[in-house]
């Protein structure tokens, strides 16, 4: 009976496929099962004892190293492990990679001691190891709690206190926007839309409507003061923004310019039938998207707001059988003209418009199907 | 040498939550050095504090600063209760306490010349011993060793040591001195009643720093013995620790003192000399160590004028100058160290007024008339001899002894000649001084030839010593200094000479030039004692040059070197293997400051290990190792060695030899590529030179005693290769192969292992005993009997790099025996086993199977390791040989030690059906096919720049509860860990797992420890496939599947990754340290050696179950080892640590206490290395 097995290497190499099978939580016997099968067509001098002993150890230095992978800056200033660059980025991209289904089940829970003993009902629903789930849930918690309260831009603050791939760090982003801002994602309605889409809006909304942003654009007077006050994260959405949107319902008294203005230019390039649906629901389209913008200083409106874009715009549209293709058309123009209708109102009211269309717009895009 | 050490705490990170409420530290820092404690300031809430404290600054003296660690505690602060530790790093000060200019060399010396101040900075680990590394901190230590000191103190400081096996790579071997060992006997905390009331955590820590503080103490021990033996470094130094338990702890160590230097600063700081007026102060003792050929002890009379205050005190009196006189060179040093210096200062001087135009009149400016000598030459020695008057305490040496002075004198001033024409060394030099040899004086004709430079050439051949140096310095001091060894080469006069002095040169033992082996037998007139008799004897092979062991004393004590690797040609014979085991009760040691008890058991070992090597005729014991095994009272110790005869005037490997040993006598000097012309020149004479034994590729091979002269007799054969001289049929041996040494097709490891079980140990400490050494000679014996069975099934018949372990435990006893098996061209091919059965027909069919299985593994082995078929032939070809000459193997009583081995073939008797399984235990452990394995640092067979980087250095510790008695049992734990291995490395195949160890321990009643360590190299491609290629004509189809392996094709192009990524690891935030247990690191050429580091850690735990269990505990501390260790050689700016050993000593683990315990002790050398290979 083996009391001790312990191989240290003096350098630590890692075994990508055994990592793999860590990481998405299996356990030692199934990653020795499938690590034996696969060896023994072409090495079969091993016997299975081996193979478990090899899978122990590397499942024990990975629960070693992943102490160090909560926080990935000391795996790079560690002295214990020594391994290549390449290894570390690899170690840290499988181990904060995230399963898209596990995630999208994730996504509206609060990241509780409580929601973390549900884990494993959706490790029963998306077919994925409750351990992997858990890593993920555990990972998420812990980049919210690092990066909530910090300012600037949450992306890149997460690769620079985690180490990660851009495309990565963007998506924690995201997913980290949603949770803080608890846009509610889980609704029935809402089951269609995957998760990417989701990240895309929440990223849009994050760039367009988040409250770090502003500081960039603002002038060089403005962002002393937002300084001086608090530097924003872009994690939290513009409060003053959010305050003024609802003046945009100003525009409500130019709905026919709109409305002739885009149907106008729309025609153009559509052809007459999808046209005539177009413009048949106009109205439908214009109003909620200014009804929607009235309701955003409050934050229960917030967090319904990917709800409430399905419910208000896109299932009616999609009944009216508008097209993606129309669609994606028609916003654009919407945009364009709309610019160019608004900027002859209040300019405060023109850059209000131009922001919230901006958000509204880019979400609408992404969600459309 | 006393010293102010300095010390500055810059930061902290990733410190430890200790404040659980602010999830903060109020981290501070205790820095304490002998009894001195400062303190930073407390830097409040921060798990990354930043202190950048003051300098610290501690006094103290040279034995403090090499015992005492230097200790760092990282303290959390709270207001109201006791602060808690967060942990604690111990830095060594012994790497910063080696004079500058041995590391860095002449140039750097120069510069650094007003003070040694070296420096340490970097992060360390801050390690605690409840749980383990708790974050970094940065400091930085100098310490600045004060240059004068009294010269009655005598202090190890600057003695260097090595944990390499071979000479360090970039230095040159001057003398080697003689072995050291030294032991230190203390309580241990751990058993003490103290420990009963304080914390696991201060215990621990007590015990380290104990440890640790007798770590340092035998070192400085050891360095002082090595000083007094004229060495000025330690190689080979093995530390090991005993814990004896209730009788508490040894601490031992050995090693090879050496003098050592670096190379290549000979000749920049001999170009500086040549075109420079160089005054004294700019000499370095490096270059007066290189000119004097002779390097001895440094000498502080010197080094105060010379403004070295590294050097150590001279021991400068007439007494050690007296009996220095038994190796040449060395006497010669010593005597007129203060004097070559003086007249060098003067011809010099001389030099820069006159540009070496009339040195002579330089010379004899400073003649103090001394009347006896009429010679103008002759006054030179007469002043050189003066200066010692007016120098030192020296007796002037009233010599009037022309004879002597003569041609040394001639000497002196032909090389000054040189020397003032350095530039253009010709033949015909005009500058020559002429001088007058009075017909009296030169008693040889050939040594008027002297007169004429190219003369000087030639016997330059014949003494090269003196030719090397004067074409080699060019510098008229240090051909001075070689007049004296050729004015000893008369023997009468140097009798002459020493008599009225007290210097005794009676020993000398010269090899006048044409020596030949009635020359030889003249020789044991001046050696002592045991020795002379041993030159008698072995003097049909050997050359008298081989005496000038360069021994500054008379023989040492034990004639033991502790290195496995040695220069090519420097093993002359090899003797076999030798051992020496002895069972102790262990008792309490009453008295620690006099270890008598231990020192004597040692002794005795020692004594025995001596007269085994005496016994093979062999003067010289390598590779030699020493290990204990504790159980209970009873403590098994065992000392092993090879045997052998070596020619100390090979240490210098450099050099391209002549195989004339009589030529090649005073080895050790620097080379001298310059002078091509030289050489080709002394290469031709020496060939005309008759030869008193040549030196062959083969030689070592060869054995150094008749059949007759031993007691146990051995079968000989005529060597394969030369034809000449008899070769045992099997070779042992604990070194490396020697290099040159012809080796057919590759080594692989070998093992054997047996266990025996005793009867249960119960109090009586007496009987237990008795019967464990009742048993170790039938443990001994099997574990022969596996190996050489083993060995033979393999087609092999040497094995080099054997260590036999024997781990005594509760129950049983354990016996391993690992080594590298090779084929070596000059030994018989070993005969194919017969197995013989003499049981029932059926056991017959069985045998008949079982001999078919062997055979056929035999081939197979053939073929894997590449020996070819011809040794069949051979074998055919020697029987024949063997019935010419059956006076030497025919009429032999039975072999001892080759149990069953009838006259020619070994046999396997089976005669219970039950000992089938001999056969499964002959068919085991080969690697699969894209692994090499060995015990060695490099594989023979196999060259090195094959090697194509280090992969990884590993360390495997697995321990098993249950039965492991049985042969079975126990045959198939050592193969699963084998199979392991592979499998763990699979990925870095085809690779060569090299410096293979095993160890066994019993730590408990059921429980067996097996800890294996090494490392992993990767072989080039092309060289495997090559390989492949190669033996493809032998065995197609297998290897040809090698390639086809899927396995091994789809993770090549991954391999190539990694290595390269390896280099972009650079720029992380710690530098790639790597580790090896080599002394070498494949692929670099290491540049500087930064120290040897040495560490004790003491881990415990208890919460096993909460932190994954003892295998994790077991393994995180081992990277945590590896960790501290990798952040001791950034911190002194090296980039590998070689030479790396790791001992386990305590692994304990009880699980209903969810307790465990672990000791580990790891040392090696810093070092800087760059790409590169320094393999010849």
């Amino acid at each position: 009976m083996t009391e001790l097995d312990v191989f240290v290497g003096s350098t630590f190499v890692m075994d990508e496929e055994i990592f793999q099978l860590w990481v998405d939580g299996h356990s030692v016997e199934t990653a020795t099962h499938i690590l034996f099968r696969r060896l023994k067509d072409f090495s079969p001098d091993y016997s299975k004892e081996v193979v478990l002993s090899y899978v122990l150890g590397q499942y024990r230095t990975y629960e070693m190293l992943e102490k160090l992978l909560w926080t990935p800056k000391k795996l790079v200033t560690q002295w214990a492990y020594q391994m290549t660059e390449q290894t570390k980025q690899c170690l840290i991209h499988k181990y904060y990679d995230l399963n898209l289904p596990v995630v999208r089940e994730i996504l509206n829970k609060k990241y509780s001691s409580r929601s973390r003993k549900d884990l494993d009902e959706i490790s029963e629903k998306t077919n994925v190891n409750l351990k992997s789930c858990r890593r993920q849930f555990d990972n998420l918690r812990r980049i919210q709690k690092c990066v909530e309260e910090l300012p600037g831009n949450t992306s890149d603050n997460i690769k620079n206190h985690f180490l990660l791939s851009d495309i990565l760090a963007n998506i924690y982003a995201a997913i980290t926007f949603i949770s803080v801002n608890r846009l509610e994602v889980s609704k029935r309605r809402l089951q269609c839309v995957s998760s990417q889409v989701l990240f895309n809006c929440a990223q849009g909304l994050m760039k367009h409507w988040g409250a770090g942003e502003m500081s960039k654009d603002a002038s060089e007077k403005n962002r002393m003061e937002i300084l001086e006050k608090e530097a924003d994260s872009d994690i939290d959405l513009d409060r003053d923004f959010l305050a003024d949107v609802c003046e945009i319902k100003l525009i409500t008294e130019r709905e026919k310019e709109f409305r002739t203005s885009v149907c106008a230019k729309v025609h153009k390039i559509i052809p007459e039938k999808p046209y005539q649906e177009i413009e048949s629901s106009f109205k439908i389209f214009f109003k909620s998207s200014v009804s929607i913008s009235s309701g955003l200083h409050r934050s229960r409106e917030i967090k319904s707001f990917f709800v409430d874009l399905t419910e208000k715009i896109i299932e009616p549209l999609k009944q009216a059988k508008w097209s993606k293709k129309d669609f994606l058309i028609f916003i654009e123009t919407y945009d364009d003209i709309g610019a160019h209708i608004v900027s002859r109102l209040d300019s405060r009211i023109c850059e209000t418009w131009k922001r919230y269309n901006k958000g509204i717009m880019l979400c609408l895009g992404f969600m459309y199907l | 040498m006393p010293g102010k050490v300095k010390v500055k705490i810059i930061a902290g990170r990733n410190l430890p939550v200790m404040d659980r409420s602010g999830d903060t530290t109020d981290a501070f820092v205790e820095v304490k050095f002998g009894s001195t404690t400062f303190k930073t300031e407390v830097f409040r809430k921060s798990l990354n504090p930043f202190w950048n404290s003051e300098w610290f600054k501690f006094e103290a003296d040279d034995e403090e600063l090499q015992d005492e660690p230097l200790q760092i505690r990282i303290m959390d602060h709270d207001t109201y209760s006791a602060h808690d530790a967060i942990g604690k790093v111990f830095v060594d000060l012994n790497p910063l306490l080696v004079p500058q200019s041995s590391i860095s060399g002449v140039m750097e010396q120069s510069s650094n010349a007003t003070g040694n101040a070296t420096m340490l900075s970097g992060w360390f680990p801050v390690f605690d011993t409840m749980h383990g590394v708790r974050g970094e901190i940065s400091i930085r230590v100098k310490v600045e060793l004060f240059s004068d000191v009294s010269r009655y103190r005598q202090s190890s400081c600057g003695v260097r040591f090595f944990n390499s096996l071979s000479i360090p790579s970039g230095y040159k071997v001057y003398t080697i001195c003689g072995f050291v060992e030294e032991l230190v006997v203390n309580d241990d905390p751990e058993y003490q009643w103290i420990d009963k009331i304080r914390t696991q955590r201060s215990s621990n820590e007590a015990r380290q720093t104990l440890f640790i503080k007798l770590s340092g103490e035998v070192r400085r021990r050891i360095g002082l013995k090595a000083l007094e033996l004229g060495g000025n470094a330690v190689i080979g130094y093995k530390q090991t620790f005993d814990l004896e338990g209730e009788s508490g702890v040894v601490v031992r160590g050995i090693g090879t003192v050496m003098n050592l230097n670096r190379k290549q600063h000979f000749t920049d700081s001999l170009l500086t000399s040549a075109h420079s007026d160089m005054l004294t102060n700019t000499l370095t003792d490096d270059m007066l160590r290189s000119c004097v050929l002779t390097p001895i002890n440094v000498k502080p009379e010197l080094s105060k004028t010379l403004k070295f205050p590294h050097l150590h005190p001279l021991k400068l009196t007439l007494e050690k100058s007296a009996t220095f006189s038994k190796m040449q060179q060395k006497p010669i040093g010593t005597t007129f160290r203060s004097g070559v210096l003086n007249l060098m200062k003067k011809l010099k001087s001389g030099m820069a007024h006159k540009n070496g135009v009339g040195v002579e009149r330089e010379i004899t400016i400073p003649l103090k008339g001394v009347s006896k000598f009429s010679d103008r030459s002759l006054t030179i020695v007469e002043e050189h001899l003066s200066l010692f008057d007016s120098h030192s305490e020296f007796i002037p040496l009233n010599s009037g002894d022309e004879e002597t002075s003569d041609d040394p004198l001639f000497f002196i001033t032909s090389s000054e000649s040189e020397g003032s024409s350095m530039k253009s060394p010709s033949e015909n030099d005009p500058n020559l001084p002429l001088i007058q040899v009075e017909p009296g004086s030169a008693p040889a004709t050939d040594e008027l030839e002297f007169f004429h430079p190219s003369r000087i050439r030639k016997r330059a051949c014949t003494m090269p010593s003196l030719c090397r140096c004067d074409s080699a310095c060019g510098d008229p001091a240090c051909s001075l200094s070689l007049t004296v060894p050729n004015m000893l080469t008369n023997r009468q006069s140097s009798e002459k000479y020493g008599s009225p002095t007290n210097l005794k040169l009676v020993k000398l033992p010269v090899v006048k030039k044409k020596s030949s082996e009635s020359d030889l037998s003249m020789i044991p007139k001046g050696i002592s004692g045991s020795y002379e008799a041993h030159v008698s004897h072995i003097s049909r092979q050997i050359s008298g040059s081989q005496y000038m062991y360069g021994l500054q004393h008379e023989m040492p004590e034990y004639p033991f070197l502790t290195l496995s690797i040695y220069p090519r040609s420097f093993v002359v014979h090899i003797g076999g293997i030798v051992s020496a085991r002895s069972v102790k009760l262990l008792d309490r040691i009453t008295n620690p400051d006099e270890p008598e008890t231990r020192d004597a058991w040692w002794a005795e070992l020692r004594m025995e290990i001596r007269s085994h090597a005496r016994t093979l005729g062999c003067t010289f014991v390598l590779g030699y190792t020493e290990q204990t095994s504790i159980c209970d009272e009873v403590c098994i110790l065992s000392a092993s060695g090879t045997a052998a005869v070596v020619d100390f005037q090979q240490l210098e490997p450099q050099e391209v030899r002549t195989r004339n040993s009589s030529g090649s006598c005073f080895g050790m000097t620097s080379s001298f590529e310059k002078d091509k012309s030289f050489k080709d020149q002394r290469v031709k004479d020496s060939s005309t030179l008759p030869e008193a034994q040549e030196y062959l590729p083969c030689s070592p091979c060869h054995v150094p005693y008749a059949r007759t002269t031993i007691p146990c007799p051995v079968k000989l054969a005529r060597c394969n290769v030369c034809r000449k001289y008899k070769v045992p049929d099997v070779l042992l041996a604990t070194i490396e192969v020697p290099k040159g040494v012809s080796v057919e097709g590759k080594g692989s490891l070998i093992q054997a292992r047996v266990c025996r079980s005793k009867r249960e140990y119960r109090g009586g400490g007496d009987s237990q005993a008795k019967e464990v050494s009742d048993a170790l000679p039938f443990l001994e014996y099997e574990l022969h009997r596996q190996l050489l069975a083993k060995l033979r099934v393999r087609g092999m018949n040497a094995i080099f790099g054997l260590n036999v372990a024997v781990s005594i435990g509760d129950k049983q006893l354990i016996g391993v025996a690992t080594g590298t098996a090779l084929y070596l061209s000059s030994l018989p091919p070993s005969r194919p086993p017969t197995l013989s059965g003499t049981g029932s027909k059926e056991d017959q069919l069985k045998v008949a199977q079982l001999s078919k299985k062997l055979m056929e593994y035999l081939i197979e082995s053939r073929e894997f390791y590449g020996i070819e078929d011809s040794t069949v032939k051979n074998l055919q070809e020697n029987g024949e040989d063997d019935s010419d000459h059956s006076d030497l193997s025919d009429d032999e009583i039975p072999d001892l030690f080759i149990p069953g081995d009838a006259k020619d073939t070994c046999v396997l008797e089976i005669d219970d059906p039950s000992e089938l399984d001999i056969a499964s235990i002959l068919a085991d452990g080969r690697p699969p096919r894209t692994f090499y394995s060995c015990t060695t640092e490099k594989l023979p067979g196999l060259n090195w720049s094959r090697l194509e980087s280090n992969y990884l250095s590993f360390t495997r510790v697995w321990q098993g509860r249950g039965a492991y008695s049985s042969q079975k049992q126990l045959d198939g734990c050592f193969n699963t860990l084998l199979q392991g291995l592979y499998f763990q490395l699979r990925k870095a195949s085809p690779c060569l797992i090299s410096g293979l160890k095993f160890s066994v321990d019993l730590p408990d009643e059921e429980i067996i420890q097996v800890t294996i360590s090494g490392t992993a190299s990767k072989l080039k491609e092309a060289s495997f496939g090559q390989e492949a290629n190669e033996n493809k004509n032998i065995d197609g189809p297998l290897m040809f599947k090698l390639d086809e392996d899927p396995h091994f094709r789809e993770k090549k192009p991954q391999a190539k990754m990694e290595s390269h990524s390896k280099i972009e690891a650079a720029h992380s935030d710690h530098p790639v340290i790597e580790i090896t247990p080599l002394s070498q690191v494949p692929g670099s050429r290491i540049d500087k050696y930064l120290g040897n580091l040495n560490f004790f850690f003491i881990r415990e735990s208890t919460s096993i179950r909460e932190c994954g269990g003892f295998s994790t505990l077991v393994a995180s501390f081992i990277s945590e080892v590896f960790a501290i260790a990798r952040a001791h050689v950034a911190a002194l700016g090296g980039n590998a640590m070689v030479s790396f050993t790791m001992s386990q000593y305590v692994l304990e683990h009880n699980s209903h206490k969810n307790q465990g315990q672990c000791l580990i002790n790891a040392s090696g050398d810093a070092v800087f290395l760059s790409d590169g290979s320094n393999e010849e």
